[in-house]
């Protein structure tokens, strides 16, 4: 596999891939020991919190120095975009469909301010590096046996071609890539000892340090794998992934060192304690590794190094990972509950004690190096997780003055610890935790992001204590709940706890901060905290507006609610866009045909429905009965005007208002009062599409959650499922929501306006002709 | 007088035994087979395996050709086998092809395209050592998820075995709710009785063979298809780090461990790493535990003795698998025991 490894990743031309290598689509855990933070991105890729090593594929900076090395040579002298096609073989928008042997014999070269000799040395060198391809591809992975790309003569002569070249080249640049294709064209070919003896002569030069002699040495020490040469080839990889960041996965991957004599003699190879100190960070960085005594050896080796912080980051980590994932049911609760009953923050005793060694450790070199913040930091963050809560303030305490990044470590832990300890915070602390969680995490506008999981380790923590304190609502803001998950289906109790919170007449800046995320301010928190009034006056009117809103849906409430609205800023009232007095027989949401012109606002249409109730209510009016149905009718779920009740209409299930019980009501008492037949019979249909809207409001609510369709009826299609669709009407007549087509075709079977609902409602046409 | 009025009380007794005895002799006879699994990717059978394989009678050897996973998000055939010397051609190989059942959760597979991908592959190797298979087996976990693409595929297999006859593994949970798992569509399936216990948990004490748990599985209707059995002949280290199953180290037995001055027994088949050491390719580290499983020749009696009740059980006992280890773990007359209780 590592020969495999080599011989794939040592290919002439990198293409950037995603096929081999770890690969984990998800690091979500409480990562507060943040590596991102600790260290330069150079180093991005040995973070236990990124995809491993994955990005270094990803990254232009590393796959890419291919490319600059052969514009050091060509000095931008060739396109730039046929020079990018030819190396990576990847799709360009100018030259993505062109075969790249034609881009070097009739594109690449063409008006080049290249000299005449050096253009036409690397078009030669290209077009033996392409012939050569052929015998590097890998063969179709369905052959057993896989045939041979090139037969035995033409590969000789492949080689005596490079040899030919290679020895004549009179560019230096251009000599080492032949001996690089010539070393390889050696070991495709099979002739291992030939490969040996030209990496020696060629590459072996401890003065030659460029990037293809890295290449050629990744190929080395792959042949030296196959070759038994297990040390020699472990020493290369070492040095591959230690001076070639272009080869450093590939190395990384391929040091894998699995018995005790390998270790041994890869040791005796390396010269310096530096060497002897990468092969401990190699064994130790690997995913499923203890990484500690190696730790404690690159100590011994090198003392205090980068590379023993960057091992103790990853160790650490990987800790957070087994330990705080997020993808459980109630993550801080475990956590507290692990501190309360086994006195850390840990999944069991065997992490407990191995914390308690890495701590051992690192008091170790904190001691030895009190200066390094580094050091503190994990001191005290290994403190914490292992519940000496004390101590770990003490550490922080008598290192008060730690420079940045340190500090912010710092903070998160006394963050936690503060949220941790205390049942009641004290407004100061209230008003610093405000503070620290916009700075700490490097959120000015308060977006509280899902992907910075430190953040929401905090703020799980205070929804955690505001929730055990009884404050429910706090600890739902503090959890990321926003406004818009209130309006979808608001309670008045809800509203009115909210109200009666932002009309405090204090506020601590936690609280407002909770206030400021949950109402989905944008400004910055500077800003917001500056003057809050004028804010939490515009959340109070918002809370409002949905109080409003709510006590519409009670005919009897009119008044209240139009009190609320016209004690709103205009901002807050707007224009109808249907009138909904209208109705059809057919049901209507959206584009709906407009027949009559009036227009309202909404204050305006509230004191219309408040004057029709008192006409009807004081003269039995049919007239206005039905007209309040149709409005209470089309402002539920079910209706154009649903937007009046709604600030949310889900396409796929039921939400806010969408009982058409007040409707049914006016549409009784319409029918009740009817002057004839024909508007009794229209009445009676009207509030048949009520009663059929009840019937499918009750069915969704009974509805298993757990089924994908969960929250909206749906009625059978009579054309793919002709039994689902006598069943439906089967059901819902013997649930009893089918009264009023029984009334219908009972009492008013003769006018024209029953004729005319038969023709155009398929419901009422199907339930008569079978019952 | 008294031995007349014996006899007499005795008569219904008679009555049964006779009965029972025409009702066994009855029963339809099956043709008694022993066989193994061969399960790593060079086949290169020693003196020892061989002189085994002779004292049993084995006529036939399940050999493992292909592993079928996904690599880099494709498809494609991992570790082939390849035989080496002679050996092999006095055996009747089964070819085996193992499918993870993450092959069949591939976006966009096409089940029957890669039937006939495996198939052609499985051929070459056929073709290159001169094998005639009479059948074959697949070997899969399928899941709910995964059974429409499974059995897809084994329906195009069928079409393209021509009269070889056509195997499907079978796990203890397969066996006994065919009604959910669904059953695939093949001549016969292999029920494998072994890997049965929680392998994720350091206190399991054996999770290769449970006859407490396995035998729970046995007590549904006939299956409907008839069934080979195979049993667990091979023993593992499973390595649990911080608390959690790190790696299962395969082969090896007691006394590897003990001859390392870092590693202390702490209980019957328990071990503890009291410092880091390499140990059979792996680096082991201070306080990591281990666990060394190996099914008894007791355990496996009891078990061929619950199987022989199955119902529509065919006459082929299978032991996975082939090691070096075997003769050492199962000497020959520990093998004959099992194989009597089977086909008792």
């Amino acid at each position: 596999m590592i020969v495999l490894l080599s011989t794939i990743f040592s290919s002439f031309l990198p293409v950037n891939t995603y096929a081999c290598g770890p690969y984990d689509y998800s690091y979500h855990y409480f990562n507060l020991f943040v590596p991102e933070w600790l260290f330069d991105q150079q180093y991005g890729p040995t973070f236990a919190t990124t995809h491993e090593y994955r990005h270094i594929w990803t990254d232009a900076d590393y796959s890419q120095d291919n490319l600059r090395a052969w514009n050091s040579f060509f000095r931008k002298g060739v396109d730039q975009k046929a020079l990018e096609r030819l190396l990576y073989g990847i799709y360009n928008k100018e030259y993505g469909s062109v075969e790249r042997s034609v881009l070097v014999n009739s594109i690449m070269f063409n008006n080049t301010s290249l000299p005449e000799a050096k253009a036409q040395a690397a078009k030669t060198y290209f077009k033996l590096s392409l012939e050569l391809e052929a015998l590097a591809d890998n063969a179709d992975v369905w052959y057993y046996d896989p045939p041979e790309s090139m037969s035995d003569a033409e590969k000789e002569a492949l080689i005596r071609k490079l040899k030919d070249h290679h020895k004549k080249e009179q560019f230096a640049f251009l000599k080492d890539r032949y001996a690089y294709q010539l070393l390889k064209a050696y070991r495709y070919s099979g002739q291992l000892d030939k490969a040996i003896a030209l990496y020696n002569e060629h590459f072996k030069d401890a003065q030659k340090t460029g990037m293809i002699h890295y290449w050629a040495m990744d190929h080395m020490a792959g042949i030296e794998l196959e070759k038994n040469k297990n040390a020699e080839a472990y020493y290369h990889f070492m040095k591959v992934f230690q001076e070639c960041r272009s080869r450093r996965h590939s190395a990384y991957y391929s040091f894998h060192i699995t018995n005790q004599k390998d270790w041994e003699k890869t040791y005796a190879l390396c010269g310096t304690s530096e060497e002897k100190a990468l092969m401990h960070f190699l064994r130790g960085s690997k995913s499923d590794a203890l990484g500690l005594q190696d730790a404690r050896d690159i100590f011994s080796l090198l003392g205090n190094h980068e590379w023993l912080k960057l091992l103790l980051a990853r160790e650490i980590n990987k800790v957070e990972q087994e330990n705080f994932s997020y993808f459980s049911d109630a993550p801080i609760e475990t956590l507290i509950g692990n501190l309360e009953q086994k006195g850390h923050l840990l999944q069991n005793k065997d992490y407990a004690a191995y914390v308690g060694e890495l701590l051992g450790f690192v008091n170790t070199v904190y001691y030895n190096n009190r200066k390094d913040g580094f050091w503190i930091a994990a001191k005290a963050y290994l403190e914490f997780i292992s519940g000496k809560l004390e101590t770990a303030k003490s550490t922080l305490k008598s290192n008060a003055s730690l420079n940045a990044p340190y500090d912010k470590i710092a903070k998160e832990i006394e963050m936690a610890i503060l949220i941790i300890e205390q049942d009641q915070l004290s407004v100061e602390e209230q008003n610093q935790l405000a503070a620290d969680i916009t700075s700490i995490f490097d959120d000015p506008k308060t977006h509280f992001f899902t992907d910075r999981n430190n953040q929401e380790f905090i703020l799980d923590l205070l929804a955690f204590k505001a929730r055990k304190s009884g404050k429910e609502m706090l600890g739902n803001m503090f959890a990321r709940d926003l406004i818009f998950n209130e309006k979808d289906n608001p309670e008045m109790a809800n509203v009115e706890e909210l109200l009666s919170f932002v009309r405090q007449s204090e506020h601590t800046d936690l609280e407002l901060l909770a206030l400021k995320h949950y109402f989905n301010i944008h400004n910055s928190w500077s800003a917001f905290i500056k003057d809050t009034v004028a804010s939490l006056k515009n959340m109070e009117y918002i809370l409002q507006d949905i109080k409003g809103t709510l006590l519409m849906r009670d005919p009897d409430q009119l008044d209240a609610a139009l009190a609320i609205f016209e004690s709103l800023p205009d901002s807050f009232d707007f224009e109808l866009m249907h009138n909904p007095f209208n109705m059809d027989i057919q049901d209507c949401v959206w584009d709906c045909y407009t027949r009559t012109t009036a227009k309202y606002t909404r204050k305006s249409f509230v004191r219309k429905l408040i004057e029709m109730k008192e006409l009807a209510d004081r003269t039995h009016s049919p007239t206005d009965y039905y007209l309040l149905g149709n409005a209470y009718y089309n402002m539920t779920y079910f209706g154009p005007a649903y937007y009046l009740m709604n600030y949310y209409r889900s396409g796929s299930m039921y939400t806010g208002y969408y009982d058409c019980q007040a409707a049914l009501d006016f549409y009784d008492k319409a029918m009740k009062y009817a002057p004839s037949d024909e508007f009794a019979a229209k009445a009676c249909f009207m509030a048949a599409k009520a009663e059929q809207n009840l019937y499918f409001a009750k069915e969704s609510e009974e509805e298993d959650p757990d089924q994908y369709w969960w929250g909206k009826y749906e009625v059978p299609d009579t054309y793919y499922d002709v039994e689902q669709y006598r069943a439906f009407h089967k059901d819902i007549k013997n649930a009893g929501y089918r009264k009023y087509f029984d009334t219908l075709e009972r009492n008013y079977k003769n006018t024209n306006y029953y004729r005319k609902a038969i023709a155009e409602c398929k419901y009422l046409e199907y339930y008569v002709s079978k019952w | 007088m008294l031995n007349f009025l014996f006899l007499n009380k005795l008569k219904p007794l008679i009555a049964i035994l006779f009965i029972s005895s025409l009702v066994y002799s009855c029963q339809p006879s099956i043709d008694e087979e022993v066989a193994f699994y061969h399960w790593k990717s060079t086949f290169d059978l020693s003196d020892a395996l061989n002189q085994l394989l002779v004292d049993q009678e084995v006529e036939r050897l399940f050999v493992k050709y292909i592993d079928i996973d996904l690599e880099g998000g494709q498809v494609r055939p991992v570790s082939p086998v390849h035989f080496i010397g002679t050996a092999y051609q006095d055996y009747d190989i089964v070819p085996c092809i193992y499918i993870t059942n993450r092959t069949f959760q591939k976006e966009n597979l096409q089940p029957e395209r890669l039937a006939e991908q495996i198939w052609d592959y499985v051929q070459q190797i056929n073709e290159k050592y001169s094998i005639t298979p009479h059948e074959y087996q697949f070997d899969c976990d399928w899941t709910p998820s995964t059974r429409q693409a499974y059995f897809a595929f084994l329906n195009t297999i069928h079409q393209l075995k021509g009269d070889a006859i056509l195997n499907s593994t079978l796990r203890l949970h397969q066996l006994r709710y065919p009604e959910e798992t669904g059953v695939p569509p093949v001549d016969k399936a292999t029920l494998m009785y072994y890997n049965m216990g929680d392998i994720e948990d350091v206190e399991e004490v054996n999770s290769i063979l449970n006859n407490e748990k396995g035998q729970a599985y046995l007590t549904g209707a006939a299956y409907p298809l008839k069934l080979d059995v195979a049993l667990p002949v091979y023993s593992w280290y499973l390595v649990y780090r911080l608390g959690k199953l790190e790696t299962i180290i395969k082969g090896g037995a007691t006394n590897d461990l003990l001859e390392l001055d870092a590693i202390e027994k702490t209980g019957e088949n328990t071990f503890l790493v009291k410092q880091n050491l390499y140990f059979e390719e792996h680096y082991l580290y201070k306080g990591d535990r281990l666990r060394l499983e190996t099914p008894t020749t007791d355990a496996l009696e009891t078990a061929a003795n619950a199987l022989n009740k199955i119902k529509n059980r065919s006459g082929t006992l299978l032991f996975y698998h082939l090691d070096e280890a075997l003769p050492s773990l199962y000497p020959p007359d520990s093998i004959d025991r099992i194989v009597k209780h089977y086909f008792q």
